[in-house]
């Protein structure tokens, strides 16, 4: 869903669809547009789950500073969906628990 | 409201926190004042660190090795959580004059049975494997240091001595103190009179400012350190790491900004310090102090270069002209105890705690603290700042 009539910013203008990959299925999204965005757009609501009892967290306060909408983004966990454009090819997935520490196999 | 109670402990920080609960485990009735509320100073802006090799072998190694003991012990009989880890720690060398130092200073405690050594180069992956080694060129190890949550272990000794009758004021600030026949007789406080046979300072960076109103001038000083702190992510950082200097005694002149951290058991890391002396209370961060935290962390830890700070903040500690702690009964006011200027106060709050709560009640006197008492300041000299 998106609004295409907007009552003050006026008429969505032509934008160039972009293609990106969320849990390995291809959505359309319009680039530069946050990826929370284009999300919602496709339907997906559930962005990660948390840490200790995996409950599904999703879009909250939609300006970077709650944290709740963090995804892993291109390999790179923690991203903040809600103020992180859309690029063309983006590898997007919902993140479960604690984000990525490092690529060390073997921890420590 | 009873406003007369047994003992009052000015300062809701680690300090005060431990001996209001072994005060109020011995069946003493307690109130806590604090200006802020607990845990809202150095207590709650701490890295929460378990650090040994800094102290000098003596009491604070005793405080040490019995506060782990302790720490399990609230753990085991279900008093808090205190999230203590023995992972084992590492001070940061950069150079071969450095390293030199650090195999002087680590005998010392090889000697007296801790477990350290000094890594050089790749074995210095064996305890943190996305250190740099370009850059750190050894590392002072040692086992028996870790990590601990300060925010459980402060709240979890208010939480118990407030459930066992302690009461706790916050936002509650002494203002001046009455005095007859060398006791204080009444602290003043924006929300009015307390009165206790006993007071206990345990008011850190402000210790100074406090003992002014009584007409003493502890040598006691402050500087801000600011830490940031990532969001939660895999465990990828073993043990505390601190800056080397801390452990072989460099001095540093003016302003510093060292890197030390710690990866805590929810996944956050905090990353420190940009720490400077000022002269006020104020709690800001410093950009300048921030931009170049973060260049050291990437350039210490260039694979972890995509971790998202969330927040940064400051916290006022203190530290105290001779470097040790002022600890014990004031010489001048007969019923004052103060526990202030605690050097990484969470690896000995809890045995200092309890030794505290020892002294205040039976009057008893160890002579293993006999350096840290108060009454070195207490000789009629001005400080200057």
């Amino acid at each position: 869903m998106r609004i295409k009539h907007h009552p003050i910013l006026g008429e969505i203008t032509e934008k160039k669809i972009v293609v990106i990959y969320v849990d390995g299925k291809k959505i359309e999204a319009i680039e530069g547009e946050p990826i929370a965005a284009a999300l919602l757009a496709a339907g997906i609501r559930i962005f990660r789950k948390t840490i200790k009892t995996a409950e599904p967290r999703g879009l909250y306060c939609g300006i970077g500073q709650c944290n709740d909408c963090i995804m892993e983004v291109n390999g790179v966990s923690n991203v903040r969906t809600c103020v992180t454009l859309v690029e063309d090819g983006m590898v997007v997935k919902t993140q479960v628990g604690k984000g990525k520490g490092g690529d060390l196999d073997d921890k420590y | 409201m009873n406003k007369k109670v047994d003992v009052i402990v000015i300062g809701a920080g680690v300090v005060g926190g431990a001996i209001a609960y072994y005060l109020t485990k011995k069946g003493k009735s307690v109130i806590i004042l604090d200006q802020d509320e607990a845990a809202s100073g150095a207590s709650g802006g701490n890295n929460g660190q378990i650090s040994i090799i800094d102290r000098e072998p003596g009491i604070e190694l005793d405080w040490a090795k019995e506060s782990m003991k302790l720490y399990k012990e609230y753990e085991e009989i279900d008093e808090f959580e205190t999230d203590l880890e023995l992972t084992g720690g590492i001070s940061l060398f950069y150079n071969e004059d450095e390293i030199r130092i650090g195999r002087e200073v680590i005998k010392k405690y090889n000697e007296i049975g801790y477990h350290c050594e000094i890594l050089i180069g790749e074995d210095i992956k064996k305890q943190e494997p996305y250190i740099n080694t370009e850059i750190v060129k050894g590392a002072a190890y040692c086992k028996e240091e870790g990590k601990l949550n300060p925010f459980s272990i402060t709240l979890g000794f208010i939480d118990n001595a407030v459930e066992k009758g302690s009461k706790l004021f916050n936002k509650t600030k002494v203002l001046d103190f009455k005095v007859k026949d060398n006791l204080i007789q009444e602290v003043i406080t924006n929300k009015g009179s307390f009165y206790a046979e006993k007071v206990v300072v345990a008011t850190g960076a402000w210790t100074r400012d406090l003992m002014s109103k009584l007409d003493l001038d502890y040598k006691i000083f402050y500087g801000r350190g600011s830490l940031m702190v990532t969001n939660p992510v895999e465990a990828c950082i073993k043990g505390p790491i601190v800056p080397g200097c801390f452990t072989i005694g460099t001095l540093y002149e003016g302003d510093w900004n060292l890197l030390g951290l710690t990866q805590h058991k929810n996944g956050t890391i905090t990353i420190g310090q940009d720490t400077r002396s000022f002269n006020d209370y104020n709690k800001g961060i410093s950009y300048e102090g921030t931009v170049h935290l973060a260049k050291l962390f990437s350039e210490h830890f260039p694979e972890l270069i995509n971790l998202d700070i969330i927040r940064v903040w400051s916290a006022i500690t203190p530290h105290v002209a001779d470097s040790l702690p002022i600890y014990g009964f004031s010489g001048k006011y007969h019923n004052l105890f103060v526990a202030a200027g605690l050097k990484g106060a969470f690896t000995i709050a809890p045995a200092a705690g309890k030794m505290a709560a020892d002294m205040i009640l039976e009057d008893t006197y160890d002579h293993r603290v006999e350096e840290y008492s108060p009454a070195r300041f207490e000789k009629g000299e001005k400080y200057e700042n």
